[in-house]
C-alpha cells in the first residue's frame, strides 16, 4: 500500500517536471542572476567587480531615487483609486436598465480594447501644443493664453500621461465591478426596496459592502499592473522631461539599455522585486477570502 | 558489422574535417546601416563586392532608436555583426570594451588620407583610428528671411543680438522667434552645445577627467538657453529634433539649428524654401562661434572576418557609393575625392550644401567617451530644469557638474 502511495507520489512530481524545469529556467534562474548582477559594478571594459551594496546605496542616496519614488507612489496610489472610481461610476451606470445600454459598454471598452501604441499616439496628438485639440480648446475658452506643452513640462507631464492610463485601464475595472455587481442576488434589493431603502441607500449598503472584496482584489492587480506599466510612460514622454515622468521601471530600463549599466539597474530591479513581493502577497491573501452569497 | 561502423565513423570524420576548412574561408560578411539611408546604393556596393571577391554582404538595416540597445546586447554575447554604422560617441566605449579593431593597417593610406584632418581626429583615440568617418554634418543656425524683414530687424550675429530681436520675430509670419528642444536627452544637448561653445565653454576639461561647463561662461550660455525658451515654439518639452525641423519649415518658428536636410526635403516635395537662408553660427559675447559637427561613422568589430570587412567599407567608401548618398541627403563631404568627383560640393551655388562646407572649418563635435550617454542625460535634464524654472541655471550648472564628476570618476 505504502509503495504505491510513493509511487504515484513520484508520478505526481513527474506530472509537473515540465513546469518546474520552465519555472527554473526562465524565471528562478533570471531572477537569481539579477539579484547576484546587483552586487557588481561594471567598469568601461565591461569587467565586472564586486561593489556589495554598492548600487543599492548609490540608487537610494541618488536625487533620481527621490523622484521616481514619488512618481511611482502617485502613479500607483492615485492613479488605481482614480480607475477605481470611475471604473464605480461606470459599472453603476452600466448596471442600470436603458435603452443603448448594449452601445454604451462597447464605446466604454473602446479605450481598453485599444493598443497602447494607438491610444499613446491619439493622445499625443490631442496634447501636442501646435494643433492638438486640447490646446485649442483651453485656449478658445481663454483659460489659457498661451498653448501649453502638457507632455513637455517636468509640472504637468506625469498628470497628462496619468490622464491617459486611466482612461485606457478604467473599462477594464468597470466590467470587473459591473461583473461582481451581477452576482449580488437581486432578492437582497427587493427586501431592501420593502423596507423602503432608496437607491443611494441600496448602493452604499448592499451594492458597496457586497463587491468590496471583489474591488479590493481588483485594485491590487490594477496597483500591480500600474507599477509595472512601462509601455505608456515610454511611449508618451520615455519618463521625461528630466526624469519627471519617470517610475521605477523606467529607470530599470534607461539604466540597462540607454546607459549600459546592468548592474545598477539590476539593484534598481531588485528594489522594485521586493515592493511587487508585497503586493503580490497582498493579492494571494485577499483572493483567499473569496465568499459566496449563495 | 564492426568493418562497417568504423567507416561510417571515419566518413563523419572526414566530412565534418571538410566542414571546417571550408568554413575558414569567409564567404559572408554582415554590415549593419541605420534608417534606409542610402541602401540602394549600399546593395549595388555588395553585389559589386561579391562579384569581386566571392564573398556575400548580408546588409541589415536597425532603427536609430534601438541601433545603441541593440548592438550592446549583440556585443556582450559576443554576437557582433561584421561592422556597421553607428556615432563617434560610442567609438572609446566599444574600444575599451574590446568589442571594435582599429582601421589602421587594413585600409589603404589612399583612403587614410582622404578623409580630413578634423574627421580623422574625431575617430581617433590614443592616436589609432577606431572608427572610419562616415556621414557628417555640419549644422548651423537657419532663418525665416520673412519673419526677420517684417519684423523690420536686421539678422543678428549674435546670441544676444537673437534674443534681443526675438520678441518681434513672434509675428504674423512667425508665431514664435526660436525652435528648441529641452527634454530629449541627445537632442537638448545637439541644440545647447553650440551656444555652450560660442560662450567660451565647453563639456570636459581638457584632461578629460571633469567636466567644465559650470563657469560663468557656461553659466551664461544656459541662462541665454532659458531666455530664449521664453520666445520659443512651446513644444520644446517634448521635441526632438524632427519636431524643430517641423517647426521651422512650417514657419512656425524664425530660428532654429540644424543642417539643410529640412529645405532638402521642402525642395523634394516641389515647396519654396526661398525665405530662408543658412547663416553662419551666431557668436559668443567674446566672439567665438562654432558650427556643430555631427560625425557618424563605420565601426568594425573583431569578428575575425576584419580584413575582408575592410576591403567592403573601402569600396563602400567611393563618390560613386557613400558619396552619391552625401549629396543626395545634403549632408557635407569628408572625403577629398568626393569633392573632386562630385561638382555639387564645390559649387558655390548649391545653397543647401555650400553653406556647410564652408563651415566645416569651424566645426565642433560632442566628446567621445565611454560614458558620454549618461553625461548627455544628466547635462539635458539640468538644462530642461533650468529652461522650466525648477532650478537656477547656477543651481543647474552646480549640480550637474557634482553629478557628471561622479560618473566621470567611476569609469
Amino acid at each position: 500500500m505504502n509503495h504505491s502511495l510513493n509511487q504515484d507520489r513520484w508520478k505526481d512530481y513527474l506530472y509537473i517536471l515540465p513546469m518546474i524545469l520552465v519555472f527554473c529556467v526562465f524565471i528562478l534562474y533570471p531572477v537569481v542572476q539579477v539579484i547576484y548582477q546587483s552586487f557588481f559594478i561594471k567598469s568601461a571594459s565591461g569587467e565586472m567587480s564586486w561593489a556589495g551594496l554598492g548600487n543599492y546605496t548609490k540608487f537610494f542616496h541618488s536625487k533620481e531615487a527621490k523622484i521616481v519614488f514619488k512618481n511611482t507612489a502617485i502613479w500607483c496610489l492615485i492613479g488605481t483609486a482614480s480607475k477605481i472610481v470611475l471604473g464605480l461610476i461606470m459599472a453603476y451606470i452600466l448596471n442600470k436598465k436603458f435603452r443603448g445600454k448594449k452601445l454604451l459598454t462597447v464605446i466604454i471598452l473602446i479605450p481598453y480594447a485599444m493598443p497602447a501604441a494607438v491610444s499613446c499616439t491619439v493622445w499625443r496628438l490631442m496634447y501636442n501644443p501646435n494643433f492638438g485639440h486640447i490646446n485649442q480648446m483651453l485656449l478658445d475658452l481663454h483659460f489659457i493664453n498661451r498653448a501649453v506643452s502638457f507632455l513637455g513640462k517636468p509640472a504637468t507631464s506625469l498628470t497628462a500621461v496619468m490622464i491617459v492610463n486611466i482612461w485606457a485601464v478604467a473599462p477594464f475595472c468597470a466590467l470587473n465591478i459591473l461583473s461582481s455587481m451581477y452576482a449580488i442576488p437581486a432578492y437582497i434589493y427587493e427586501a431592501a426596496e420593502l423596507d423602503g431603502a432608496n437607491a443611494w441607500q441600496q448602493y452604499m449598503r448592499i451594492t458597496l459592502p457586497m463587491i468590496f472584496k471583489d474591488v479590493r482584489t481588483l485594485a491590487l492587480l490594477i496597483g500591480i499592473w500600474a507599477f509595472n506599466s512601462f509601455d505608456v510612460i515610454y511611449m508618451m514622454t520615455t519618463g521625461g522631461p528630466a526624469n519627471s515622468s519617470a517610475i521605477l521601471v523606467n529607470q530599470v530600463y534607461s539604466n540597462a539599455f540607454e546607459f549600459n549599466n546592468r548592474p545598477y539597474s539590476a539593484a534598481i530591479s531588485v528594489v522594485c522585486f521586493f515592493i511587487l513581493m508585497i503586493f503580490a502577497v497582498l493579492y494571494v491573501q485577499s483572493k483567499g477570502r473569496e465568499e459566496s452569497y449563495e | 558489422m564492426k568493418k562497417a561502423l568504423s567507416l561510417i565513423l571515419a566518413l563523419v570524420m572526414v566530412l565534418s574535417l571538410c566542414t571546417c576548412f571550408a568554413s575558414a574561408e569567409t564567404k559572408e560578411i554582415t554590415y549593419v546601416t541605420l534608417g534606409d539611408t542610402g541602401m540602394a546604393l549600399l546593395e549595388e556596393a555588395a553585389a559589386e563586392f561579391e562579384a569581386e571577391t566571392g564573398v556575400k554582404v548580408n546588409l541589415e538595416s536597425w532603427s536609430y532608436s534601438d541601433a545603441y540597445q541593440k548592438i550592446l546586447t549583440l556585443a556582450e554575447a559576443g554576437n557582433m555583426p561584421d561592422a556597421m554604422y553607428g556615432f563617434s560617441s560610442w567609438t572609446e566605449q566599444f574600444m575599451k570594451a574590446g568589442w571594435s579593431v582599429p582601421f589602421d593597417g587594413l585600409i589603404s593610406d589612399e583612403l587614410y588620407n582622404d578623409f580630413s584632418q578634423a574627421a580623422r581626429d574625431v575617430c581617433s583615440v590614443d592616436g589609432k583610428m577606431w572608427a572610419m568617418p562616415s556621414y557628417m554634418s555640419v549644422r548651423s543656425e537657419l532663418i525665416n528671411k520673412a519673419s526677420f524683414d517684417a519684423a523690420g530687424v536686421e539678422v543678428p550675429d549674435t546670441w544676444e543680438g537673437l534674443l534681443e530681436v526675438a520678441p518681434k520675430l513672434c509675428n504674423d509670419v512667425t508665431p514664435y522667434a526660436y525652435t528648441m528642444v529641452a527634454g530629449h536627452a541627445k537632442n537638448t544637448i545637439d541644440c545647447f552645445l553650440p551656444i555652450l561653445w560660442a560662450y567660451g565653454s565647453d563639456v570636459l576639461s581638457a584632461d578629460r577627467q571633469t567636466v567644465a561647463f559650470n563657469t560663468p561662461e557656461g553659466v551664461a550660455a544656459l541662462q541665454m538657453y532659458v531666455d530664449l525658451a521664453e520666445y520659443a515654439e512651446p513644444g520644446y518639452g517634448e521635441n526632438t529634433i524632427n519636431e524643430t525641423q517641423s517647426a521651422f519649415t512650417t514657419q512656425t518658428a524664425a530660428v532654429y539649428i540644424h543642417n539643410g536636410q529640412g529645405l532638402a526635403a521642402l525642395e523634394a516635395a516641389g515647396e519654396s524654401h526661398e525665405w530662408a537662408e543658412i547663416i553662419d553660427p551666431l557668436k559668443g559675447p567674446g566672439g567665438e562661434a562654432y558650427s556643430y559637427g555631427v560625425m557618424d561613422v563605420d565601426l568594425m568589430f573583431a569578428t575575425g572576418n576584419e580584413e575582408i570587412t575592410a576591403k567592403f567599407l573601402e569600396l563602400w567608401h567611393q563618390a560613386k557609393y557613400q558619396g552619391e548618398v552625401i549629396k543626395a541627403a545634403g549632408w557635407v563631404p569628408n572625403q577629398a575625392s568626393y569633392v573632386e568627383a562630385i561638382p555639387a560640393f564645390s559649387d558655390p551655388d548649391n545653397a543647401l550644401v555650400a553653406p556647410f562646407v564652408a563651415m566645416e572649418g569651424i566645426a565642433k563635435f560632442k566628446p567621445s567617451i565611454t560614458c558620454w550617454e549618461e553625461i548627455q542625460k544628466i547635462m539635458a535634464d539640468h538644462v530642461t530644469n533650468a529652461v522650466f524654472g525648477v532650478e537656477t541655471a547656477e543651481e543647474a550648472w552646480a549640480a550637474a557638474e557634482t553629478e557628471c564628476n561622479a560618473v566621470l570618476a567611476a569609469q
